[in-house]
């Protein structure tokens, strides 16, 4: 897919930020080296950006800067979530306590989390998913748990990919789908989409509460 | 392996140990330290040479330093020569001497009165001092302020406030030393700039001042040139 690109320069415009804040968030890796892209023109060479990525990505850490730090800010945006010691073993009574999940969320999963506080960053999340399947209110506790199984089985993909969250329900059947995220899917038409849920956001979302909360041993 | 921290290793003369974790470390011989080293302070008088990673909080190397692998210290003053062929993380750097790396170096400050060699990026909040420096990637800082003594080069420097001068000291007394820096591109928010050869500049605010030549400067706000420099062409975007 040919994505398309936005200049430097066009950049700093568009976005109104300075050479100064482009830099130190390139050194902070707010911004992932891949989305450099240098090509030649007349006047030299010049850096261009994939243009919807890094527009979105500015837009955050703009709206982020005042309550996070930069560093913060990197850990949130991290696919690399086991080389930073604040995501790892996430404390299950804190999450509670901090109502990031709730009873009922608990309860769904229990199964294997019995005597267990600690958590792996992976099923913490996946608790968070399930909470917020079911405090949207869409799914059946009998539906979130076919998402709690799926998401188990894909535990280590979803957490390192972009992935989207697809619940369909087709004569009172739900299916449960994890898809790329910039994938198109269609369903037949007796199918009602329920739940569209964008991982990544999710992850973002969950992080924020992580480093904002705490919740960490 | 053993998580206690042992009190103190001490070289001098000549050893080879293992490595492990202590509260101090001295060299005064010459040392090879053949696994990873984790220390809270480090001290080189002499020659130590390491094979694998080196980790210390606090690090003073007055005499010669070479690391196989990554080095990381918090505070690091270098007064002899340090050679990383592997990443160096040093937050606090101060070089009196010479630092060569073969790969990137991050920090927060660097301070330097004397040279710095990297074969890939530096990446630091600031970097100051009077110094002869070559980096093959990326030189990427919010502050830089620095006063060449000697020919220094870098592919593309990017920052907020970026000042390259001539440095005055040696004039008189070292008149044929040729203090100047190539540069491909130079971004930044304030640029002020002396003896500096650039193929691009790019910036809010952007002084030239004597000796340079800079074949083509993009401006927002403001641009002047000393008429002693050649400028290609200047456009305001």
């Amino acid at each position: 897919m040919e994505q398309e690109l936005i200049s430097k320069k066009d950049l700093l415009h568009e976005a109104d930020i300075s050479y100064g804040q482009l830099y130190r968030w390139k050194r902070k890796q707010l911004i992932p080296e891949e989305w450099f892209i240098r090509k030649s023109t007349f006047t030299g060479q010049e850096t261009f950006f994939p243009r919807e990525k890094i527009l979105e990505r500015i837009e955050k850490i703009k709206q982020h800067k005042d309550d996070l730090s930069l560093d913060n800010l990197a850990q949130l945006f991290t696919k690399k979530v086991d080389e930073e010691p604040h995501f790892q073993n996430i404390s299950l009574s804190h999450l509670l306590s901090s109502e990031m999940i709730s009873q009922a969320t608990q309860d769904l999963c229990q199964l294997e989390l019995t005597n267990v506080d600690i958590l792996p960053y992976p099923q913490a999340f996946t608790l968070f998913v399930i909470e917020e399947i079911l405090s949207s209110g869409s799914c059946s506790l009998e539906e979130a748990k076919l998402i709690l199984t799926l998401l188990r089985d894909q535990e280590e993909g979803f957490i390192h990919k972009p992935f989207a969250l697809f619940v369909t329900r087709k004569l009172g059947v739900a299916t449960a789908i994890l898809l790329h995220q910039h994938d198109e899917v269609y369903f037949d038409s007796a199918s009602k989409i329920i739940t569209n849920l964008s991982l990544d956001e999710l992850q973002e979302r969950f992080k924020q509460k992580l480093l904002t909360h705490g919740g960490i041993s | 392996m053993n998580t206690e921290r042992k009190p103190r290793l001490s070289i001098s003369g000549a050893a080879t140990v293992d490595g492990g974790k202590y509260q101090e470390v001295k060299i005064a011989g010459q040392g090879t330290i053949n696994e990873d080293l984790d220390t809270i302070q480090l001290t080189v008088n002499g020659h130590l040479e390491g094979l694998r990673d080196i980790v210390a909080e606090s690090m003073t190397v007055n005499g010669r330093l070479v690391t196989q692998r990554d080095l990381s210290a918090k505070k690091a003053r270098v007064n002899g020569l340090v050679k990383v062929w592997g990443d160096l993380h040093t937050p606090q750097l101060r070089i009196h001497g010479e630092v060569v790396g073969k790969k990137n170096l991050t920090s927060e400050s660097i301070h330097i009165y004397g040279s710095l060699k990297l074969d890939g990026d530096c990446n630091t909040d600031s970097f100051t001092g009077k110094a002869q420096f070559q980096i093959d990637g990326l030189l990427n800082a919010d502050q830089i302020d620095i006063g060449l003594y000697g020919s220094s080069s870098a592919k593309e420097i990017g920052g907020e406030k970026i000042i390259i001068k001539k440095g005055r000291k040696w004039d008189k007394l070292l008149p044929w030393l040729q203090s100047e820096l190539k540069v491909e591109c130079i971004e930044g928010d304030y640029i002020e700039l002396e003896n500096t050869q650039a193929k691009i500049v790019r910036g809010k605010q952007i002084i030239i001042g004597k000796d340079c030549t800079i074949d083509r400067i993009e401006y927002q706000d403001s641009y002047t040139a000393h008429t002693d420099s050649k400028v290609g062409e200047a456009v305001k975007i």
